[in-house]
C-alpha cells in the first residue's frame, strides 16, 4: 500500500521492517473521516465546508515518522506528521514501544508485591503510583491507614511532585537548547533522591508506600533533610525561572502556541496542569480529598492562556504549592505508627522474628501467600503530577488482584497532542509534547 | 433493621445517603457496608428486599428510572451503573447531554472467565464472560459538587462486541483501542479500531485470562525470516512452509 511517503518506495526498506502497519498514519482518501478529524486536531464537532478539504489528498504533502527514537520525544514516542512545508497538518501517536503488559503481570503479583510493580509506570512519579495502588486495595480492604503513615504518604508524594515537575522543567528547557535549566533542574531533583535514597533505601521505584501504611518510618533527621529541600529548591527555582521568564525568546516561543481549549481538554480526557491551564481549577486533591489533603491548605494554580505558556506557568507555580505542603507536613507530622497494627495486612516487627516462632511463621505466610482481599471492585484516583492517576482494582476473594487496570493520564495526553500540534510548526511541535510532560512508561504499561 | 416501622421500607435505603460517600475517593465512610454485609448475610425479609432494590442516590434512581433495562451497585460507596450493550449509546448521551457528565475518565475492561459468581449489585440479566468499564466524571460548578460515576456493561463472549463510545467522549477513541488490542472485544463503529499497544501480526489478546503468558516467544515485526525467533507454536504460514522444506524430513510438504 501506498503510505504516501514522497521518496520512491524502491529505496525504502521492506515495509514490514519498520512498519506498524495498520497502526501507522495514511493518505486522507485512505482514513476514516472520523479519525481524520481527529488527526487533524478537530475535538467537539467538525466545521462546515471542511468535509472536502479534510478528505482531499495531499500531493505536495509528506508523512514523516518523529521519534521513536528522537531525542525530543522524552521516550519512545513516535509521532507521525503529514507536513506542508514546515506546517503540521494531521498527527497521529503510535505507542506500544515500551510496552511490557504490566497489568497482565500484576495478576500474577500478590497486593503486597504490588507496588512494586505500579512503581515503574510512571517512573518519575513512583510514589505516586505507589499511593494509588495502595488506596485502591486498602479500600477493598476496608482500611485505614494511621495518620502517620498518611502524613507521611503525603510527604512523599509532593516531594514526588516536585521531582516530576524538575524533571519536566529541565527537559522541556532542553527542548528549547536552554541547556542551563536543565543542568539546574536535574541538580534540584538530586536533593530530593537523595532524601528518597535515604528513607526507602532507593532513588527511583522506592516500593515505600504499601497497602496497610509504609514500609519503614521516616529516618533520623528527615525534617532537616527536608527543610532544606523546601528551602533550597524554591530559591534555586526562583534564580532558573529568572532564566526563562522574562526572556523574549522563551515568550516567543511558548505564548499562543499548542493551544488546547476547555472543551477539547474536557473532552480529550486531558487533566492535571493542561486542564488547569485552560482556568478550570480542577485538582482531585481538593476534588475528592485522600490520605488527609483537606488538613492542608494549598493553592490550585490556573491559568487561562490555554497554550504552553500557560501549563509552564501552572507547573511552575505548583512547585511552590508543593513545598508549600510539605513544610505543613513538617510541622504536622504526627506522632504514632507508620503501619496499620493489623496482623492481616502488616509483617511483625523485625526484632521479633528473631525471638519468636509464631512471629516467624506470621512474617513467612504473608510473604508467601499473602493476604486475602474481599472480592469486589473499585476506582480510586490521585491526583498525580501528569493528572488524574486511577487505579481499577477487582479482586476475587484470592491474594492476588483479579484485575488491575492504571489509568495513566499520560496516556491520554499522547492522544491529545494532534489538537495541540496541528496548525502549526514542526518546531512547535517539540514543545507541545514537553509541555504535555509524556512518561512513556505509563502510556504503554 | 427490627425497630424500623414495616410501612417505611424505603427508609433504610434513604438514610443511608448521606453516610456513604459518592465521591468514593476518600475513606471508606463508618457506617458503610462491612465486611459481614459484603461477605454473607443478606436480608431477605419484605423490607430489606425493598431497602436493596431502591436505588439509594438520587442519580442511581435517575437512571433507573429513565433506563430500566439498567441496574445499579453502590461498591465501596462508589455508584455503579449496569447498562446493556444495547442501551450504552442512550445512556452515555444522557448522561453527557443531560446529567453533566463531560468528562470520561477511562475505557477499560475486565475478563471474568474464572469469576463467575461475582457481585453484580441488582443486575438480574444474564452473566457474561466480559464486561466494559466506563469511569465518568462530572467536574462540578455552577453549585453542584463534582462526582463520579461508572458504567459496568456486560459483554456477551460470543458476540464479543459493544458499542463505540467515542462519538459521544472523544477520549474513549484511545480508550477502545486499548481494550480491542488487549482483550479482543469489537467496538461497533469505531472509526479506526487497530491494535494500540501490541504488534499488528501478534496473536491473541493478552489480558483474556485463558492467554497463557509465556506460550508465545517474544517476536518482533520483519524477523520472520529468522528461524530462531519463529513461534514455537507450529502452524503452516508462509514462512515456516519455506523453512520446513529446507529440513525436509518428516513433512508432507
Amino acid at each position: 500500500m501506498d503510505r504516501g511517503h514522497v521518496v520512491p518506495p524502491s529505496i525504502l526498506a521492506p515495509p514490514t521492517a519498520t512498519s506498524e502497519g495498520e497502526q501507522e498514519m495514511f493518505l486522507p482518501g485512505e482514513t476514516h473521516r472520523l479519525e481524520l478529524t481527529r488527526e487533524r486536531g478537530i475535538v467537539t464537532e467538525v466545521p462546515a465546508g471542511s468535509e472536502e478539504q479534510l478528505s482531499a489528498p495531499g500531493d505536495e504533502t509528506m508523512i514523516i515518522n518523529l521519534g521513536p527514537q528522537h531525542p525530543s520525544t522524552h521516550g519512545v514516542l513516535r509521532l507521525m506528521m503529514e507536513l506542508d512545508g514546515e506546517e503540521v497538518l494531521r498527527v497521529k501517536p503510535v505507542i506500544g514501544y515500551l510496552h511490557t503488559g504490566m497489568e497482565k503481570t500484576a495478576e500474577d503479583l500478590m497486593y503486597i508485591q504490588g507496588s512494586t510493580n505500579v512503581t515503574r509506570m510512571d517512573y518519575l512519579n513512583p510514589l505516586g503510583n505507589e499511593l494509588c495502588f495502595s488506596l485502591a486495595v486498602e479500600q477493598l480492604l476496608d482500611l485505614e491507614v494511621p495518620p502517620r503513615a498518611a502524613a507521611i504518604r503525603v510527604l512523599m508524594a509532593e516531594l514526588c511532585r516536585i521531582n516530576s515537575h524538575l524533571i519536566w522543567f529541565a527537559t522541556s528547557g532542553m527542548d528549547l537548547g536552554a541547556t542551563t535549566v536543565m543542568i539546574h533542574g536535574f541538580r534540584e531533583r538530586e536533593l530530593i533522591l537523595r532524601f528518597f535514597e535515604r528513607t526507602t533505601g532507593l532513588r527511583m521505584n522506592c516500593d515505600y508506600i504499601r497497602p496497610g501504611g509504609v514500609a519503614a518510618d521516616l529516618p533520623d533527621g528527615w525534617a532537616d533533610d527536608v527543610a532544606e529541600i523546601t528551602s533550597v529548591i524554591p530559591r534555586r527555582l526562583d534564580e532558573s525561572r529568572n532564566l526563562l521568564d522574562d526572556n523574549p525568546i522563551f515568550r516567543r516561543r511558548t505564548q499562543g502556541v499548542g493551544i488546547l481549549t476547555r472543551e477539547e481538554a474536557v473532552a480529550l480526557g486531558a487533566t492535571g496542569p493542561i486542564l488547569r491551564a485552560t482556568g478550570v481549577a480542577w485538582d482531585l486533591r481538593k476534588a475528592f480529598p485522600y490520605s488527609g489533603y483537606e488538613q492542608y491548605d494549598f493553592e490550585v494554580p490556573t491559568h487561562d492562556d490555554c497554550d504552553v505558556w500557560a501549563r509552564y506557568q501552572v507547573r511552575v507555580a505548583e512547585i511552590y504549592e508543593s513545598a508549600r505542603i510539605v513544610e505543613q507536613v513538617i510541622e504536622t507530622m504526627p506522632a504514632g505508627d507508620y503501619r496499620v497494627q493489623d496482623k492481616k495486612v502488616t509483617p511483625p516487627p523485625r526484632h521479633r522474628i528473631d525471638t519468636s516462632m509464631e512471629a516467624l511463621i506470621h512474617h513467612f505466610k504473608l510473604f508467601t501467600e499473602g493476604f486475602k482481599v474481599p472480592p469486589g471492585e473499585t476506582y480510586v484516583a490521585v491526583e498525580s503530577p501528569k493528572g488524574e492517576l486511577g487505579c481499577y482494582l477487582v479482586s476475587d476473594g484470592g491474594a492476588r488482584a483479579y484485575r488491575q487496570h492504571t489509568r495513566g493520564p499520560c496516556f491520554y495526553h499522547v492522544h491529545a497532542m494532534p489538537a495541540m500540534m496541528v496548525g502549526g510548526l514542526v518546531a512547535d511541535a517539540v514543545l507541545v509534547i514537553g509541555s504535555s510532560d509524556p512518561v512513556l512508561g505509563e502510556v504503554d504499561r | 433493621m427490627t425497630d424500623t416501622p414495616p410501612d417505611t421500607p424505603a427508609a433504610d435505603g434513604q438514610d443511608e445517603t448521606p453516610a456513604r460517600d459518592p465521591a468514593g475517593v476518600g475513606r471508606a465512610a463508618p457506617d458503610g457496608p462491612t465486611l459481614g454485609e459484603v461477605e454473607g448475610v443478606v436480608d431477605f425479609t419484605p423490607e430489606g428486599e425493598q431497602a436493596r432494590t431502591q436505588p439509594p442516590t438520587p442519580l442511581l434512581a435517575d437512571v433507573l428510572t429513565r433506563f430500566p433495562d439498567t441496574a445499579w451497585d453502590v461498591s465501596h460507596g462508589q455508584e455503579v451503573v449496569f447498562v446493556p450493550p444495547d442501551s450504552l449509546l442512550d445512556v452515555a448521551a444522557w448522561l453527557r447531554d443531560e446529567a453533566h457528565f463531560d468528562m470520561c475518565v477511562d475505557v477499560t475492561a475486565v475478563d471474568y472467565l474464572t469469576h463467575w459468581d461475582r457481585a453484580m449489585g441488582t443486575w438480574s440479566g444474564e452473566r457474561t464472560r466480559f464486561e466494559v468499564v466506563v469511569n465518568v466524571l462530572d467536574l462540578g460548578g455552577e453549585g453542584r459538587d463534582p462526582r463520579r460515576l461508572r458504567l459496568r456493561v456486560p459483554i456477551d463472549e460470543e458476540q464479543g462486541r459493544c458499542p463505540s463510545l467515542a462519538f459521544v467522549w472523544p477520549l474513549a477513541d484511545s480508550a477502545e483501542r486499548e481494550v480491542y488490542d488487549l482483550f479482543g472485544i469489537v467496538f461497533d463503529g469505531h472509526p479506526d479500531l487497530t491494535r494500540i499497544l501490541m504488534p499488528d501480526d501478534w496473536e491473541g489478546h493478552p489480558l483474556r485470562k485463558d492467554y497463557d503468558t509465556g506460550r508465545i516467544p517474544v517476536t518482533f515485526v520483519g524477523d520472520t525470516e529468522r528461524p530462531s525467533r519463529t513461534p514455537v507454536r507450529f502452524e503452516p504460514t508462509a514462512s515456516t512452509r519455506a523453512e520446513g522444506d529446507d529440513e525436509g524430513d518428516g513433512t508432507d510438504g
